[in-house]
């Protein structure tokens, strides 16, 4: 068959046409900031005159998983803007990573539109950022969304887990993270095509439809000569192995001063905590507003955007 | 003295041979907070003695961005060990909870363990700072080597941990833990010293005896 008579597309037409997703738009503008020798990859929609909203995306993800969200709130009068945190998407990789690291990227962020207090979201470790920097910086954030992002209460310890448990439990920590710091060095992500990609991320995401999940793939993983990969560098190790627990990470929620509003999924899902509204409302300001969405995992924002936006949106009037 | 480079994911590491000897008796000098490899003595040992450059230290890189945490020390001893083998590790202030961090999490490639004064001993404290101080926010202005340096010792170190590694490092066979009996006087100041000092089968002696007995069984 001669090539003019060929009507079947490229693949990777096949694959671009495939990840259409009802309501999401690519962002604008995309531009780099440094945070201390790391490329952070930024972008934004809405126009650059209106007011600024900041949105942070979760751990093993990207900015463009806003790519519903963000039009939605951009189309209500909102400069949105996020990023990819070092590591992730379009951001550059770093030698290390760390808790610490990506508040001072978030920081990097927030420095690049001066220091006038602004009104932030925050999905999962995005909102931890968040929580975080609302506690030590208040008076750079005018309002606070955080999207299923506060992490649960430590059940291993509450439930009194005998030394020797611990000790289990610990070897089997250290050994995991040993192991990936000794394969970091030159090691790539898995090829596949756009569909396993997508499968394999719908192990962790279970709720999400596998329309937004091949959509994902074309945001988050680039294609090469033997397929996609996904743009997260293999060296990240999620959980880390140190003495942190996750109660470390509800310090300070009681005492932030800006206007909090909370969206927890009460279906739980792998990659999750699984908080629920009734064992983290102690740990939370008294003015706080919390909605628990019954028929939503933690992407609540990516299973009902329409009522997410709606919420934020009347927050932040 | 001779030196090589571990590449240690992105990270290049410098591992120096201090002396020759016995390779089947090995001690590993890990160095005080802002040292280096450079700035220790060698002991006297009968066997090979090496000491490693932490990541943004002496003659290892100093990548940008920082992100450095005890853990990935702790990393960079176990690249160390598995380039030379198993290991005595003697660590000094930053260095020594660094050795038993590995002691704990790699114990098939520890020996024994001597703890040893010297700079970084206490790191960031027992508990996590309150968040206005907290060190992810209090070193946003450093860079380069100055930021790995400062978060070096910026870890919480809590004594409860500390108990968990000795009972962990004990249990799992990474040889014998003992204490420079001159740590004794400032262990009431820095909790996570003072829990390994109470913890059973730690023993509180002069380092050279620690470093004899550990030689005598085998380094």
């Amino acid at each position: 068959m001669s090539q003019e008579t060929d009507t079947t597309p490229p693949a990777s037409d096949v694959e671009s046409r495939a990840a259409d997703y009802p309501g999401a738009r690519a962002p604008e503008r995309e531009f780099f900031v440094d945070a201390g020798g790391v490329e952070i990859r930024c972008i934004e929609w809405g126009r650059e005159s209106d007011p600024l909203l900041l949105l942070a995306h979760g751990g093993a993800d990207f900015a463009q998983t806003f790519d519903v969200l963000g039009p939605r709130l951009a189309s209500a009068g909102w400069r949105v803007a996020s990023w990819d945190h070092r590591g992730h998407g379009g951001s550059g990789r770093a030698a290390l990573y760390s808790w610490d690291a990506d508040v001072r990227d978030a920081l990097a962020v927030l420095d690049h539109y001066g220091r006038e207090a602004i009104p932030v979201v925050g999905h999962s470790k995005g909102g931890g950022l968040f929580s975080f920097l609302c506690s030590a910086l208040p008076e750079r954030f005018t309002h606070f969304v955080n999207i299923d992002g506060i992490p649960g209460v430590d059940r291993r310890y509450g439930k009194e887990l005998t030394l020797e448990e611990r000790v289990a439990g610990r070897d089997r920590l250290w050994k995991r993270w040993l192991e990936g710091r000794r394969r970091s060095a030159g090691h790539r992500r898995r090829p596949g095509s756009l569909a396993e990609l997508a499968e394999r991320r719908a192990a962790m995401n279970p709720r999400l439809s596998e329309e937004w999940l091949r959509y994902l793939v074309t945001v988050g993983a680039t294609q090469s000569e033997d397929g996609w990969r996904w743009n997260l560098d293999p060296a990240i190790r999620m959980g880390g192995a140190g003495p942190w627990r996750p109660s470390w990470g509800l310090r300070g929620l009681a005492e932030i001063e800006v206007p909090m509003l909370v969206l927890l999924g009460r279906i739980q899902e792998p990659m999750g905590w699984g908080t629920t509204p009734e064992e983290v409302k102690p740990y939370l300001p008294a003015s706080v507003q919390l909605q628990a969405y019954e028929d939503s995992g933690h992407f609540v924002h990516i299973e009902h955007p329409e009522r997410a936006a709606k919420a934020i949106l009347e927050f932040l009037s | 003295m001779s030196s090589r480079i571990v590449r240690h994911g992105a990270v290049r590491l410098a591992l120096h041979r201090l002396r020759e000897g016995d390779e089947r008796v090995r001690l590993l000098l890990l160095h005080e907070a802002d040292g280096s490899a450079a700035e220790l003595a060698v002991p006297p040992w009968e066997g090979e003695v090496w000491a490693l450059d932490f990541t943004g230290h002496g003659d290892s890189s100093a990548p940008s961005g920082g992100g450095l945490s005890a853990e990935i020390l702790l990393s960079d001893v176990d690249a160390a060990l598995q380039e030379i083998g198993p290991s005595t590790l003697w660590g000094f202030g930053l260095g020594a909870y660094i050795a038993l961090l590995t002691a704990a999490a790699a114990p098939e490639s520890v020996r024994g363990v001597v703890l040893s004064a010297g700079r970084g001993l206490a790191g960031g404290g027992p508990e996590p700072q309150p968040l206005d101080r907290s060190p992810a926010v209090q070193l946003a202005a450093l860079r380069g080597a100055e930021l790995l340096r400062a978060e070096a010792v910026a870890d919480v170190r809590p004594p409860g941990y500390a108990r968990l590694l000795v009972r962990q490092a004990r249990e799992l066979g990474a040889g014998r833990l003992s204490v420079d009996e001159r740590l004794r006087g400032e262990a009431g100041e820095i909790p996570w010293l003072q829990a390994v000092i109470d913890s059973d089968g730690v023993r509180c002696e002069p380092a050279s005896l620690a470093l004899a007995e550990a030689a005598r069984i085998g380094g």
